[in-house]
């Protein structure tokens, strides 16, 4: 859908803005906790990552949050989870840790003092999802060139599950690295339009630099089935940094958040599910040559 | 409530004993003699008595008056003025037609009937503006607008720079009734709102209603904008056109059967995508953006008792590039007939259709082709009638009952393949009933317009109605058959207009007005945009009902030269419909889970000067108002200040007639800032930075100023030949102002620990030129 309003986004730009920097002085708020972090369906070490807000204009990167003392429980079994020590503010479990479809898991912070509050808590529910269900929801991918839209459109081939209402996050990992690196490159979908279809190479992700990918190179789509609230938060936070227009903006407002005690972020919980591509000679044929 | 409905009860009884005893009633239609156009609002006076009337929307006036000879003097503004000697033994009719005065014709914006009656009529916060001068006002690219001369006026504000959506007195933009030709128009916008869908050139008159709504209008909380297309030239063949800058327009008009029938046809259309192909950019090939309208208008007096007139409007926007497409507009239809039962009983039915859709679609002719369309339906009857039962005494009465239908959001898929095949939102059905009673008595020196209407709003299945919980979650949704009524609303709604006559040329009005909003607009956004859907009131959005008094001092000087004026209002909003944060508006099945309902009020005060001197035109004006929200779930529950809560405003508008052929004109406008949100620290979640907020629109812009100037040339000869033309000049933003349109809060790309705030403006200083022609 972004796309299209992009046709009307074009509309706005023809009539001529300019832009020039102002000095506005700007009150400052009280220091929050920033807590942002998940556990999923992979067995890995799952990471929070904590952190303080600063003033809009201070001239440093947000401070981090060292030696807290954080862990991740499911009501039977608890995980601890211990500073890098080369990362400070980032927490991980143990690498043996996966998290199950349907269950709630709390998140415990501690040991930290912001404006004199020293614990923290959230929840979060995985969605249940289908058994075997790495195979139920997404079958193969393909990636194409469109020249219309001048770069790689990751296709994807679906049995979308029929009877539930399911929101998605998709990610793109090519080779070992991700592609999708922030807030603001997620795909985000609620399936209310196409609940139980089969989509047949629907465009499920677009990578605009035409020189991101060479043949051998491995596309991996990461198919994140997330929790409603969580697709809410993900949609609301990348809205929150995009930039203000009096035609489209909502009016500004801070996330939710699913953080007690004031703080910031999110903790989420969801599943993980894979498909690959492997670049060919061919898919390069109708690639515009510089 | 209880006890103000029984004193309308009482009023409209009492105002039953003023009925004429041994009166006769003088009526007909003013019209242009040059054109056969009908004069709406033409004063007509009967000297050496208090007695006198206006035209109606129809040009129809009618008077009751004893039997014996009077002298009856009608005026218009840029007419020059008739008496005739009327002996009534009976009940006579009495068609007039005015000669447009040359010398005044290009004098006035804002039109004055002529004489004291804008002192002495028992209205007010209503502006009339004159078509045929608008166009002496400069303009953004010389495109002078309907709507944009309209945000000059005391109490109106723009929603956002260059953009056709108004606040009047601090109400949002869809609590505005806009009316073409008596059909409601959904959106006026075209190209995001810096053009209007009214084409000057077709339209005749205009009125604003800002407070004191009278009981025939229904609908809006805020303001009535009643725009009249022309009826076409009945007495002679007519072509008026221009050619602007970035748009061009032709009227055509005249005779079907001489001052039988007319019809008037008029186009505009832009030319912007006409240069893509030479500016040599590959985006910009295969790329659409334009606009056109159209209106049409055909009318026939079958006999002096009978006139029947179709007219519609057609306009459309269309953006696109190859395979993505995206287009919206309004189609509107009036037929009306007015029909003269008695002299004293005129009678107007109107049927009425009007839509406003939109679609985007991707033609991939692959999994990613979809359409999305939205549609808003109206087909709406109403009766209105004028009865003149006394020399003090005019009643007005009628009904309407309107179908609406609304169809939020349809996805189609439209390839085999693709990926979303159908989904909808189920179609909404209302329907909106209204009947009014308006009494107009005149006790000399104080007159009283009273009025009452009953408006009912029904939900009509087919349809399916959610079932939220206290936290606005859906619990459950029912399904309505087709044809039942799921959901009733009944609201008296009584307005209150008087002036009591210091003098002839000074005045004490004051006003009430309760209205009732049963549709609104579902936008999120300051300026809003075409994709806003209407929504109807439900058993879980109560209806918006608006309280307002005013209270106003007006008073002429020089000879009526000069109008001044001084309101002071005060509106309460109850029900008033804000959205939640980060509401989800567009393609939402669940829309109303997302709606919160609050208060809303406005206070303020303006000062308005008219100037008509003949070599000096237009007006000076001041306004101080204020604009407040308060809705539980928005903003921590605390009240916060509406976007356009500007507090202080000042616009002069003013031209000077240089000589028969030059006119000077100059708009000065300033207001107060925006209210808007700042942030007050930021965090970073996934190597994206977010803003921390604290209360909404508590920080305001840089104030707002800007300075437009235009000239008005009239090519030599024209006074006596049959081709005129005049060339106007004008520049926007003279003193290239870099007024604020949005600012936001950004970080340096290279330094991400680097931010700072940055203005967008749009319109820096803007010449242009427009050439206007008429045979």
């Amino acid at each position: 859908m972004n796309r299209i309003l992009f046709v009307i986004a074009l509309g706005t730009a023809i009539a001529h803005a300019c832009t020039e920097r102002m000095e506005i002085p700007l009150d400052e708020s009280d220091t929050k906790l920033i807590v942002y972090g998940s556990i999923t369906t992979d067995t890995m070490s799952h990471c929070i990552k904590l952190s303080k807000s600063i003033p809009f204009y201070s001239n440093t990167h947000p401070q981090t949050v060292s030696n807290a003392t954080v862990y991740i429980s499911d009501g039977e079994r608890t995980f601890p989870l211990t500073q890098a020590p080369d990362k400070p503010g980032y927490y991980f479990t143990e690498s043996s840790v996966f998290g199950i479809s349907g269950v709630t898991y709390r998140l415990h912070i501690d040991n930290v003092n912001i404006g004199g509050i020293t614990s923290f808590d959230a929840q979060a529910q995985m969605p249940a999802l289908l058994d075997n269900y790495q195979t139920k929801y997404l079958d193969s991918i393909n990636v194409q060139y469109n020249d219309y839209w001048d770069g790689w459109v990751v296709n994807g081939f679906a049995k979308e599950p029929e009877n539930m209402r399911n929101y998605y996050m998709f990610k793109i990992k090519i080779n070992d690295t991700y592609y999708t690196d922030s807030l603001d490159n997620i795909v985000l979908v609620d399936d209310k339009f196409f609940n139980g279809n089969y989509t047949t190479g629907a465009a499920f992700y677009f990578i605009p630099e035409k020189d991101t990918l060479k043949v051998g190179d491995r596309v991996t789509l990461e198919l994140c089935a997330i929790p409603e609230d969580y697709y809410h938060y993900l949609s609301e936070a990348s809205t929150a940094s995009q930039p203000q227009f009096p035609l489209f903006s909502p009016p500004p407002a801070n996330p939710r958040t699913n953080i007690n005690n004031g703080a910031l972020g999110y903790f989420a919980a969801y599943a993980i599910i894979r498909a690959s591509y492997v670049m060919r000679e061919e898919d390069f044929n109708n690639v515009p040559k510089p | 409530m209880k006890a103000k409905l029984l004193n309308f009860a009482l009023l409209l009884l009492i105002s039953h004993g003023l009925w004429g005893q041994g009166k006769y009633s003088v009526s007909g239609y003013v019209k242009d003699s040059k054109t056969g156009e009908v004069l709406i609002g033409a004063t007509v006076i009967v000297k050496n008595s208090t007695s006198g009337t206006v035209a109606n929307s129809y040009g129809y006036f009618s008077l009751s008056l004893p039997k014996g000879e009077h002298n009856i003097s009608f005026m218009y503004l840029g007419y020059e003025p008739i008496e005739k000697k009327v002996k009534v033994e009976k009940d006579t009719r009495l068609d007039v037609e005015m000669n447009p005065n040359i010398q005044e014709i290009q004098a006035v914006v804002v039109s004055r009937e002529g004489g004291n009656s804008n002192v002495q009529r028992a209205e007010m916060s209503l502006i009339k503006l004159e078509m045929k001068n608008i166009r002496q006002i400069p303009a953004l690219m010389g495109e002078v607008d309907v709507i944009k001369a309209i945000q000059l006026l005391p109490g109106v504000q723009s929603t956002t720079e260059g953009g056709s959506g108004f606040s009047v007195r601090g109400g949002t933009s869809d609590q505005n009734l806009i009316l073409l030709d008596e059909a409601t128009v959904y959106n006026a916008s075209h190209l995001m709102g810096f053009f209007s869908v009214f084409n000057n050139d077709a339209i005749k008159d205009i009125k604003l209603y800002k407070s004191d709504m009278p009981a025939s209008f229904g609908g809006r909380l805020s303001s009535v904008l009643d725009i009249r297309m022309k009826d076409g030239n009945s007495k002679q063949f007519a072509a008026t056109g221009g050619i602007g800058s970035i748009s061009s327009r032709i009227t055509l008009e005249g005779p079907v059967l001489k001052d039988k029938s007319s019809f008037m046809l008029s186009g505009r259309r832009t030319y912007v995508d006409v240069f893509f192909p030479l500016f040599n950019n590959e985006d910009l090939k295969g790329s659409s953006l334009y606009f056109y309208d159209l209106n049409a208008k055909l009318n026939a007096t079958l006999n002096p008792n009978n006139r029947l007139f179709v007219s519609g409007y057609f306009g459309r926007d269309m953006f696109g590039r190859d395979i993505n497409g995206f287009g919206f507009g309004n189609r509107t239809l009036t037929t009306r007939w007015n029909h003269i039962f008695r002299h004293n009983l005129f009678m107007n039915t109107t049927l009425i259709s009007s839509n406003y859709n939109y679609f985007l679609e991707s033609n991939t002719n692959d999994a990613n082709a979809i359409r999305w369309e939205s549609n808003m339906n109206e087909i709406n009857l109403k009766v209105d009638f004028n009865y003149a039962l006394g020399p003090r005494y005019q009643l007005r009465f009628g009904a309407s009952s309107a179908l609406l239908t609304f169809m939020p959001g349809l996805i189609k898929g439209t390839s085999s393949k693709s990926f979303i095949q159908r989904w909808e939102i189920p179609k909404q059905y209302a329907l909106e009933h209204g009947a009014y009673l308006l009494n107009e008595l005149d006790f000399g020196k104080l007159s009283v317009k009273a009025g009452l209407r009953l408006s009912v709003f029904q939900n009509l299945g087919k349809g399916v109605s959610i079932v939220l919980s206290d936290e606005y979650r859906v619990i459950d949704k029912i399904n309505h058959s087709n044809g039942e009524i799921y959901n009733t609303y009944i609201n008296p709604e009584p307005r209150l207009g008087m002036v009591y006559r210091l003098s002839d040329s000074s005045s004490i009005k004051a006003s009430y007005s309760h209205t009732t909003q049963y549709v609104q607009q579902a936008s999120n956004s300051q300026g809003g945009n075409p994709l806003d859907v209407w929504f109807p009131a439900s058993p879980n959005i109560k209806p918006q009902q608006a309280d307002q008094w005013a209270i106003g001092y007006f008073r002429n000087f020089l000879n009526n030269q000069i109008e001044a004026s001084a309101e002071f209002y005060y509106k309460s909003v109850r029900n008033f419909v804000d959205f939640k944060d980060f509401a989800n508006i567009l393609l939402n099945d669940e829309l109303e889970a997302e709606i919160r309902q609050g208060s809303a009020y406005s206070y303020g005060m303006e000062l308005f000067t008219r100037i008509g001197t003949g070599k000096w035109d237009g007006w000076v004006s001041y306004t101080y108002g204020r604009t407040f929200r308060k809705t539980s779930g928005v903003n921590m529950g605390h009240t916060y200040s509406a976007t356009y809560d500007k507090p202080h405003n000042v616009t002069i508008v003013l031209s000077y007639r240089v000589n028969s052929r030059v006119t000077l004109s100059a708009n000065w406008l300033y207001s107060t800032g925006q209210a808007y949100t700042q942030p007050t620290g930021r965090y970073e979640i996934d190597s994206q930075t977010l803003p921390i907020y604290s209360e909404r629109n508590a920080k305001r812009y840089p104030d707002y100023h800007r300075l437009d100037v235009a000239v008005n040339i009239k090519t030599k000869n024209s006074l006596n030949q049959r081709w005129q033309s005049e060339w106007n000049i004008s520049i926007y933003n003279l003193y290239n102002r870099h007024n604020a349109w949005a600012i936001n809060f950004a970080q340096d790309k290279d330094n991400s620990n680097t931010t700072y705030a940055e203005k967008t403006y749009l319109f820096p200083i803007i010449p242009s030129v427009t050439y206007n022609f008429k045979f």
